[in-house]
């Protein structure tokens, strides 16, 4: 090849700024890298410290001391939170799915009455801040007797508008072709729905799965508010009750806080290329009505 | 099967009406082309037949049966969208498949048909592939395929060559021919290119502002326009229009006088125009002005200024004329207008 | 289909697809809106009763003197102010930078959202730690440039400081992330287009990229405002379940905690809910209305 096809000049000022800004702009994206990541090294290498460690980083290897995390394990009922938070995790999200997806289809593809006031009606709950329902909702919670059960971890959460909204993003950019020719196929709308939407959007449902699943893995306020036992703690209260138990043990308390957010990170790892596809592929500020 | 519309009435919120007591019927096992210009209705009137739009009024009855309120399923219709419209999460095979899986047949037995509907549309060493894996041309394919494996009673087409390559969209209509022929079944597909419809098409609709102009075969619409959008719609070169009252004073036969009462336009085709001397079939001698020559392919395209009209020609053989000359208007190929656009009978035999 | 309207039938099948989220969203969340706005008005009211005494705006009264809850609504304000421009502004940053790297972007994009994907309080606690006065990590680096240290989570002077730089910590991921969505979704034939027209690297920033990122930058805005509104988690968990030291981190979510929870008030924590949505429900309309003034024709699907 004999022939370049750049637009800058072979010499000169021009490669040298660009350079720099090059330069600049690595040298800025690695120094937040590293601070993002910082708070996580400290914690792990605390979580391997014996107790009464002094704050300098060079603990020989041999002296790590990996039996923290046994002796966390131990000193609180972690496999109790453990299953807690999988079980209300798990539950929430898959009701979740369920109820944005039908919701999303019947707003985006099938006429009805009061579509649109419906559709807003729902958006403005989006605004309300969920802590102002924590009130009354620990009233209705009380009257059902739910507290202290599951159910007052899981239902009153089942419903997210902000997954509906996402997914009926998603499912109006669908072209319309694609129904009419499943229909013309033979397809009902459920059949429609099931076969053919939900995995041609599977992207995007994973995405919002997982970003609901980690915050309701992470929830902290409703169920500190709605448990009062230790058998129904999830994992942040857990580690916050532990915490407090255990006083200024850091290397104690820092292996439990690894044992606490290990799971969704390894999660995260895995998905991560969807979940960011997922979120890059829904257009938040289009309203299709 | 045979499809009738029968006073179709159907207005787009907010907008003019678009088919005003619309009708026509297509015979069984017809092929029939559906043109005219973007904005015409024609695709509208295609989703109408599929049932993906509801006219205001009207019927749409298939073999005698009113399916104007049937839903989409039981109208047993394929079609094939402009997009293609295929699962992009399934396969060549499961796409072809998947009417015969809503329609609970068997694995086995819905596979083997999937595999014969490939063969027929020469897809099937891409069975296993997606459809993003795909080029145009063989998505189309797929399309059609998964359109007739449920046997439909009407196969709709959605302007099913306009995305692909000039050699693909030949051999591609050719095979929609030749499946159409052996299938045996009706059959509406709608172009914006006359070439297309002119070439494969038993009867063509011609469309404009949502009105049947005319529907005919190839030669009718040709040779017998019924209006002069039709004239002007259908033939390329495109047919010359000149004012009556300029080409009067050069006409050599005596016409009827209700022609010369009503005449507003003339019509006169490219071939029509040549520079042949005077015969029995020669309606008008014009003297016109040379303005270019030039050739497209075999085709010899001449183009002069005959008072404030250009005019083009394709029967005028290579320049060796001087610059002003005559040219004849040949009696086949030369129509009226009145005022209205509506073509006027002669009144004087054709060749 | 397309032009069908409803009809009774329609609507009821649709009903049935929508009632699962509808029934689920009225019991916890249209009801209890309702509820809170109503409590918000109670007078002498019995919680575990349910006996009303009056209705009156006392409460808001009560609010509109209560020292703590000015404090609450300063620090809160303080908070946002020092939160989201920084965090709006580096996300910014990082992701054009991210936007233009060559290497690593996956792997950057990857680490930056790790700290949303993480329990807060989880969070909390890690930095309770680096910020603690004798062991913190954080003291260990002002020594080495010479400043004294500071005890971050005792001294009122500096904790809502602490908050502030865990909040952005935490944040910025998210922000990073759709900005860079956005960023990506520019058509690459604009810059093509603007090169061709002569226009420098500053110049197709300024006349491409920004005008089509303000929407999103907005949205990431109002967001962020909303979110940190409703700071509790970091609360609770970097000051052991206080407010701080000398309430210096009483933000209004926690002040709406503690008059529930612990100071078993629930009229006057309803009617800071109350005020709570109000500032959020005209963040958010604001923001919709420059939006839409902001908004340009896109096409989108129509009929034949």
């Amino acid at each position: 090849m004999g022939v370049t096809s750049s637009p800058l000049p072979a010499t000169g000022v021009v490669p040298i700024l660009t350079r720099c800004a090059r330069f600049l702009r690595g040298a800025l994206l690695l120094i937040s890298a590293l601070t993002m990541l910082l708070p996580f090294i400290w914690m792990v290498w605390a979580s391997v410290q014996t107790p009464t460690y002094t704050a300098t980083l060079t603990t020989p290897f041999s002296d790590w001391h990996w039996q923290n995390y046994l002796t966390a394990w131990q000193a609180a009922p972690f496999g109790r939170y453990y299953l807690n938070s999988i079980i209300v995790a798990l539950a929430t999200t898959t009701g979740q799915l369920v109820t944005s997806i039908l919701a999303a289809f019947a707003f985006t593809h099938l006429r009805f009455y009061g579509r649109r006031i419906l559709f807003n009606a729902l958006l403005v709950t989006m605004m309300v801040p969920g802590e102002l329902l924590l009130i009354p909702n620990f009233k209705t919670l009380s009257a059902l007797h739910w507290v202290d059960h599951y159910a007052a971890l899981i239902i009153p959460w089942t419903a997210s508008v902000f997954m509906m909204f996402t997914l009926h993003q998603a499912f109006a950019a669908q072209p319309r072709t694609t129904y009419y020719a499943a229909r013309l196929d033979g397809a009902s709308d459920w059949q429609y729905l099931w076969r053919l939407l939900v995995p041609m959007n599977r992207t995007v449902i994973t995405a919002v799965g997982i970003l609901q699943l980690i915050s309701t893995w992470n929830a902290f306020m409703w169920p500190l508010i709605m448990t009062n036992t230790d058998r129904l703690r999830t994992l942040p209260l857990g580690l916050l009750t532990f915490s407090s138990d255990i006083g200024t043990n850091y290397p104690l308390l820092m292996a439990s806080t690894v044992l606490v957010i290990a799971p969704l990170i390894i999660i995260y790892l895995f998905v991560q290329k969807n979940l960011i596809l997922g979120i890059s592929q829904v257009k938040w500020h289009e309203k299709s009505h | 099967m045979e499809v009738n519309l029968k006073h179709l009435n159907l207005t787009y919120p907010g907008q003019q009406p678009l088919f005003q007591n619309l009708t026509c019927t297509l015979a069984d096992g017809e092929l029939v082309a559906l043109v005219g210009p973007s904005g015409s209705g024609k695709t509208t009137l295609l989703n109408v037949l599929a049932g993906i739009l509801t006219p205001d009024a009207g019927q749409v009855v298939f073999d005698g049966t009113d399916v104007t309120r049937a839903t989409l399923q039981r109208r047993n219709i394929g079609m094939v969208f402009q997009d293609y419209a295929l699962y992009p999460h399934l396969s060549v095979l499961d796409n072809i498949a998947f009417p015969l899986k809503m329609a609970h047949v068997k694995k086995r037995l819905r596979y083997q048909r999937a595999r014969q509907l490939a063969e027929l549309v020469a897809i099937t060493p891409q069975l296993a592939k997606y459809p993003a894996q795909l080029s145009g041309g063989q998505q189309q394919r797929v399309a059609l395929a998964r359109a007739l494996i449920k046997q439909p009673a009407v196969l709709l087409l959605d302007e099913p060559l306009s995305n692909l390559d000039a050699n693909l969209r030949v051999a591609l209509r050719t095979m929609i021919r030749r499946i159409q022929r052996q299938t045996h079944v009706t059959t509406v597909f709608v172009t914006h290119d006359q070439n297309d419809a002119l070439q494969i098409a038993d009867r063509i609709i011609v469309l404009n502002h949502g009105k049947i102009q005319q529907m005919a075969t190839t030669t009718e619409l040709y040779q017998r326009p019924q209006n002069q959008f039709v004239a002007q719609f259908i033939g390329q070169p495109r047919i010359n229009l000149i004012p009556m009252t300029a080409v009067r004073p050069y006409f050599a036969v005596q016409l009827a006088p209700t022609l010369l009462a009503n005449a507003v336009t003339v019509g006169i085709r490219p071939e029509a125009l040549e520079s042949a001397t005077t015969t029995a079939t020669t309606l008008a001698q014009l003297p016109v002005r040379l303005v270019a020559q030039w050739s497209v392919g075999k085709e010899q395209l001449t183009t002069v200024q005959f008072a404030q009209t250009t005019l083009i020609s394709t029967a005028v053989p290579a320049t060796t004329q001087p610059l002003t000359t005559t040219l004849a208007v040949r009696a086949n190929g030369c129509y009226f207008f009145d005022a209205e656009g509506n073509r006027l009978e002669m009144g004087v035999p054709h060749a | 289909m397309l032009n069908s309207r409803p009809t009774v039938r329609s609507t009821l099948k649709a009903l049935l697809y929508i009632a699962p989220l509808l029934v689920i969203s009225l019991a916890f969340t249209f009801w209890p809106l309702l509820e809170a706005f109503a409590m918000g008005f109670y007078r002498h009211y019995n919680f575990y009763l349910n006996q009303i005494g009056s209705l009156s705006l006392a409460n808001f009264q009560f609010l509109w003197h209560d020292a703590a809850f000015q404090l609450a609504l300063r620090n809160t304000l303080i908070f946002i102010i020092g939160v989201v421009p920084v965090s709006i502004g580096l996300a910014l940053l990082l992701a054009l930078s991210l936007h233009h790297a060559r290497h690593f972007a996956k792997l950057l994009q990857t680490i930056y959202f790790l700290p949303l994907v993480t329990s807060s309080v989880a969070i909390a606690i890690v930095w309770r730690w680096l910020f603690s006065a004798e062991h913190g990590g954080l003291n260990g680096w002002l020594a080495i440039i010479n400043r004294t240290p500071v005890d971050w989570l005792n001294d009122p002077r500096y904790s809502l400081l602490a908050l502030i730089i865990v909040c952005i910590w935490h944040s910025l991921g998210l922000n990073i992330i759709l900005l860079l969505a956005s960023l990506q979704q520019i058509d690459r034939r604009y810059y093509l287009a603007a090169q061709l027209d002569g226009a420098n690297s500053w110049q197709q920033f300024t006349n491409v990229t920004w005008p089509l990122l303000t929407p999103m930058i907005l949205l990431v805005s109002i967001n962020a405002v909303i979110v940190n509104l409703k700071v509790f988690d970091q609360v609770y968990a970097l000051f052991n379940g206080s407010a701080g030291p000398a309430n210096a981190d009483l933000t209004l979510m926690y002040y709406l905690y503690q008059k529930f929870y612990v100071e078993d008030q629930p009229t006057i924590a309803a009617a800071c809910g109350i005020v709570l949505f109000g500032i959020t429900v005209g963040l958010t309309l604001g923001t919709l209305w420059v939006l839409r003034r902001h908004h340009y024709p896109q096409r989108g699907w129509s009929p034949s």
